[in-house]
């Protein structure tokens, strides 16, 4: 059933600048904003 | 549900499967002695937008403390030898290179999940996921696998991760069950 939806990396790549917000639906849960969460970006955005 | 058939995403980069990231807190892990019991999905997503919002939202490897393990696997398969899908697996493990500092594991990383979601592997079916594990001594990425008795589908995913990581070093497959019965003690099954 693979195979229809192949990306190249290179093509993937063209994807990471646009979308730096959190991903719809994100549940920021207490034991992943400690250790796994950028905090950075989580002041960049105002959380 | 197939994540071409959601249609709030039509203009958005359907991926060929749904992938769940999976976080194991090293601090759980001192807390609850049960191994696995910290282990918890982080996100599940469809698309390549998706993947990249979360992948710009949390920290690399090098950033995460030692102990973590952070996980990638195709939604429905937990990352446990216990997962009926990858109860008869196995994994293909890579070490970046020490000299490479630490940002040879976020590239190791990084084109792993690339060559993963993109379906750039021949084999793809075969794959359950892909996790980095955080260690002082080394660090490490692994690939499971799902069907260790099949060598060609094994080495040919072995032979395209290296290509993909770009990789001199030998990588060696380890067989779950063998790891489970021989602990330490285990061999590689194959080696590319």
């Amino acid at each position: 059933d693979s195979g229809d939806r192949k990306y190249t990396r290179d093509f993937l790549l063209t994807f990471r600048e646009p979308n730096r917000e959190f991903p719809p639906n994100f549940e920021i849960r207490h034991d992943i904003a400690e250790l796994l969460l950028d905090k950075d970006r989580l002041f960049a955005d105002g959380m | 549900e197939k994540p071409a058939d959601r249609p709030a995403e039509v203009k958005k980069h359907p991926l060929e499967h749904s992938w769940t990231f999976w976080f194991d807190n090293p601090n759980g892990k001192q807390k609850q002695a049960t191994w696995g019991s910290s282990l918890r999905p982080v996100y599940t997503f469809h698309t390549v937008e998706e993947f990249w919002c979360l992948y710009n939202n949390v920290l690399q490897p090098s950033k995460l403390i030692a102990g973590a393990d952070f996980h990638c696997f195709k939604a429905g398969i937990e990352p446990k030898w216990e997962d009926p899908k990858c109860a008869y697996g196995g994994k293909w493990t890579a070490s970046p290179p020490r000299s490479g500092g630490k940002a040879a594991l976020d590239t190791y990383w990084l084109h792993t999940l690339l060559a993963m979601i993109g379906e750039q592997f021949e084999e793809g079916d075969e794959i359950c996921g892909a996790v980095v594990s955080v260690r002082r001594a080394q660090d490490k990425i692994a690939i499971w696998t799902k069907t260790a008795s099949n060598e060609a589908a094994q080495v040919s995913i072995g032979k395209q991760w290296k290509d993909v990581l770009d990789y001199n070093e030998k990588l060696g497959y380890l067989v779950h069950e063998d790891a489970k019965r021989q602990d330490k003690g285990a061999k590689n099954r194959y080696n590319v």
